[in-house]
Parts: C-alpha cells; structure tokens; sequence
C-alpha cells in the first residue's frame, strides 16, 4: 500500500479547518475539559473537609484547645451549637446539626485525661463508612496532640515514628 | 374532564409496547439486578484488611509482638519482605498502599526505655489516594500507641482516652451507604433517560400526532403514557428496597410510609422531567443526550452518591442543592440507616428540608411539561 504523505497533510488540515469552523466542536474541545477540571479539582474529592464537631462537655481549657486545633486543621467547620446544653448528644447527629460530637465525662475533658477511668466519648455519624472513618482518625490525633501539650504523661513515648507520603506529600 | 376509561387505554397500549421492546423490557428488569451486583458485590469502598509491605530489619521479641499487635487487627493484612527495597517496591508497583520498615535496634532502644534514643520505625504511605492513606496513618498512630502501652507495662494507652461510636452503620460497611443510594440512578435513568427516549421516539415517528388527532385528550394521552413508566419505575425501587433487606442485610430504621411517599414524588417529577425533555427535544438522539445530561450525571456526581456533598466548597454544596437527586437520596439513606423519620429524638428534623425540596421539584416538572406540552400541541 502507498501511504502518500501531502494527501494525509491535506486531510490533516482539512479536518483542523472542519473544527475550527465548528462553533459546537471547539466548546468541546476547550470548554469541557476546563469545567472537569473544576469540578474533579474543586468539587468531586475524596479528602475529608468541613466536618461539623460539637464538644459536649462544660466550659473548660481542655475543650476550647481541642476545639481551636480542630478549626486550625483546616479539616472542620464552626457549628454553632453550645455543647455545655446538650442532654442527649446522639440527637445533634439524627437531626443533622452535627456530624461528630466528642462527649467529655461529667467531670471534664481533663478528669478523662488524667483518670482515664471515665474516658470520652467520641460519636460520629457512620452512614458514610469511609468519611466516619477519617473523621475518627482525625480527631482522635487532634485530641492526642492536645493531650500531648497539656500533659507529659502523653509525651512521645519509646518509640519514634517517621510517616512519609509519596507520590502526593 | 380526564376520563379514566380513555387513560387505561392509552397505559395499556403503551405497556403492550414496552412488552413488545425487548430493549425496554430487557434495561428495566435488568437494570436493577445489574446495579445491585455491581455496586453491591464488585465495588469494595471498605477500608478494612489494607495491605501493608512490611520489612522487619530488627528480628527481635519486640518487633514481632509490634508487628502481631498490628495483623490482629482487621485494617491491617501484613506481608513481611526481605529487604527495604523490596517494601519500597511494594508500594511504587501499587501493590500496597504503605510501606512499613522497622529499623535495626528496635527491641533493643524499647528495653533500654532511654526516651533520647528512640525505637525507629518509618511508615511510607502511596499519597496518590489520600482517603486511605489518611486512614493508614491513623490506625497506624493509634496502633502504635497500644503497642507502646504493653511495652512500657502501662495499664493504659494514650488511644484509651476517647471511645469512638459509631452511629447508624456500626459495623462500618460501605455497602449500607452505597446499596440504599441506587433507587437514585435507577429512578434517574428510567424515568428520565428511558421516559424521553420513549416518547421522543413518537414524536420523531409521529405516532405522538396520531394520538393527538383521536378524541383522547392530551392530558390523558400523558397520564397514559407515564402510567406504565411510573409503576415499572417503583417496582424497581421496591426490588432494590427488598434485595437491600434481604441480600445485604442492611436494616431500615425510619417510616417506610415516608420511604413510599419519597419514591412515589421522586418518581413524578423524574417522569415530568423526561417527558419536558422529550417535547423539548423531539428526536431520540437529542432526548438522550439532554437527558444523561439532567438526569444521570447528576445522579451520580451531585446527589452525594461517591463523592459526598460535605466535602466539597461552599459554592459547589449550594450548587448541587438544584438538584433533587442530592434530596431524594438524603431521605432514602437516612430512612434506611438513621431512624429519621421515626421515632427518635430530631428524627424528622433532617428530612423536612429534603422532602420540600422533592415535592418543589416534582410540582416545577409537572407544571413545565403540561406548559410545554400544551403549547406543542395547540395551534
């Protein structure tokens, strides 16, 4: 078979005019992957954010510090909800105001903490299984970095952990 | 005055058609089964038993028991390697996503207890998927902090501090916030796509124009047409809500009253929707592609069904609020997993917004496809 190169150079240029004349075509060409990119930027993504966290427990250091790191990660909104009131905190979940809620014992985050005998409740909205899961995660070393910093009793122990994330750092 | 003689006639005649259509008949028995066994069964979203590349430099009592505390765990499955290359290449190849390397002198520092010499480990983690290693990370943490617990013969770990519950899917299973979700695509594919794939196709033969020149009226040419759509659609709904019951064991907690009112408002608007579409489209090709456009992709992008709408920016949550998909699909999962809408505290408090929304739309279609449709067949 003889492949005649200026014939496939007249197609080429041929097929380049039909596009750029085609109004439709180029809306194809430039618009949709702009607005993929947007959406599978932006939009459509796997990394937990914006998760609602009321502390229920009375006024106290211990639950204000948890709270500041919580909104300094980044990874919660503020909810405005005054956990110090809340008799049955299972309900914020079922009716949708919060998605989590860390409950402290009757004597504080501080008691729990130090006693460990009356630790504290953490409830998370599990329906879905993937998001509950980085949620439990995220609080709980949240709530371990503050422990950390008020007390030495959790100061890093005997062993050294070095976490490395490849391909996206 | 609709005569309900007139509008049996015209359901009947188009139910022989959809006997008569293998395609029709084959997409919407099928349809569902097929759903179910692919997001059911072949799509695993669990992050349980992840595999972890594991290079044990040390050998000693120590690290062994480090590393049975991390296997008995379910999130873990460990495949030790022979050297650190061989950890490393695990994870570059995608055959693990985390690397665990335990150095040499591990067992030896933890015996020694000396806080400025550390025992070593190096966790690597594959960041291409952040959800799992996120959650590698943190069992990882948490794990090891238990471990440190036994080693320094304390009666507690740091990890003891809080006990975590989890409300409405305790066992953690994808499956019971995927499988309650898929009454959305398949309302979304056959009332919309199919119901203006269907009724485009008589407009495009000009069968639509035979009907409208006999004495039946248009609005029960309409109610005929939908009719057969309308029941076939909540027979699959049904058949999902038993195949979840049944098959996949996943409760349902809240009204199922509330559940049949939801499907049957869902699935007029999703009809109303179709049916705008195909008189707006007229022609079977274009019918289709509008209606994946409106009715499928939102299904499955904007209605929180992979990806969930609490992830996403402010503009973009407010964004796929348009979309009833989104509203449909909060009321299905919540009436199956969270006692919403029965008799727990704040239950119905969560779906008054959904339920409105779902009603808003389905009185928009109707209102848009009896304009649409009058305004097409009066001269």
């Amino acid at each position: 078979m003889n492949i005649r190169p200026r014939v496939i150079a007249g197609f080429i240029i041929k097929e380049f005019i039909q596009i750029l004349r085609d109004r439709k075509m180029i809306g194809a060409i430039f618009f949709i992957p702009v607005i993929q990119l947007v959406m599978f930027g932006f939009a459509l993504t796997s990394e937990v954010k914006n998760i609602t966290l009321v502390m229920v427990s009375p006024p106290s250091k211990m639950a204000r510090d948890i709270e500041a790191r919580a909104l300094a990660s980044g990874w919660f909104s503020r909810v405005d909800i005054n956990g110090a009131q809340i008799a049955d905190p299972a309900e914020l979940l079922t009716s949708q105001k919060a998605e989590a809620a860390l409950v402290a014992p009757k004597e504080g985050f501080e008691y729990a903490f130090e006693h460990l005998d009356k630790p504290a409740q953490l409830l998370i909205n599990a329906i879905n299984a993937q998001r509950a899961q980085q949620v439990d995660g995220y609080i709980k070393q949240i709530v371990l970095q503050t422990a950390r910093a008020q007390s030495p009793q959790f100061d890093a122990g005997r062993v050294g952990w070095r976490s490395r994330s490849k391909m996206a750092p | 005055m609709i005569s309900l003689r007139r509008v049996r006639s015209i359901a009947f005649k188009e139910y022989k058609h959809i006997l008569r259509d293998p395609f029709t008949l084959a997409v919407t028995l099928a349809l569902p089964l097929v759903f179910v066994a692919f997001f059911g069964f072949v799509i695993d979203l669990d992050y349980k038993h992840m595999k972890v590349a594991v290079f044990d430099g040390d050998g000693t009592a120590q690290s062994r028991k480090f590393l049975r505390g991390l296997s008995s765990s379910e999130y873990f499955d460990l495949r030790a390697l022979e050297s650190i290359g061989a950890a490393q290449d695990a994870l570059a190849k995608n055959n693990s996503p985390a690397a665990l390397i335990i150095k040499k002198d591990f067992g030896r520092n933890i015996a020694r207890g000396d806080a400025a010499k550390p025992a070593r480990a190096q966790l690597m983690l594959d960041g291409s998927d952040n959800a799992k290693a996120g959650i590698v990370l943190s069992y990882m943490t948490l794990a090891l902090q238990k471990a440190e617990a036994v080693f320094t013969g304390a009666d507690f770990s740091p990890a003891d501090i809080i006990r975590t519950r989890f409300l409405f899917n305790p066992e953690l299973n994808s499956r019971w916030f995927i499988v309650p979700a898929l009454n959305t695509i398949i309302i979304g594919f056959l009332a919309i796509v199919l119901t203006a794939l269907t009724v485009a196709k008589e407009w495009e033969n000009g069968s639509m124009e035979l009907l409208l020149s006999t004495p039946v009226r248009p609005a029960e040419i309409v109610l005929g047409k939908l009719a057969p759509y309308f029941f076939l659609t909540f027979f699959d709904v049904l058949l999902v809500f038993v195949l979840a019951l049944l098959v996949f064991k996943i409760p349902f907690l809240g009204s199922f009253i509330l559940f049949l009112i939801a499907c049957g408002v869902y699935i007029i608007g999703a009809l109303a929707l179709g049916l705008l579409i195909s008189v707006l489209a007229r022609a079977q090709q274009a019918a289709i592609q509008f209606a994946m456009a409106v009715g499928l992709l939102p299904s499955f992008i904007f209605s929180g069904f992979i990806f969930p709408i609490e992830n996403m920016p402010l503009f973009f949550r407010w964004f796929t609020a348009a979309f009833p998909q989104r509203w449909y699909l909060t009321i299905s999962r919540n009436l199956f997993l969270s006692e919403a809408g029965g008799a727990a505290p704040g239950g119905f408090s969560a779906l008054w917004l959904p339920f409105l929304m779902i009603f808003l739309f389905a009185a928009l279609m109707i209102l848009l496809a009896v304009q649409n449709f009058k305004t097409d067949v009066e001269p």
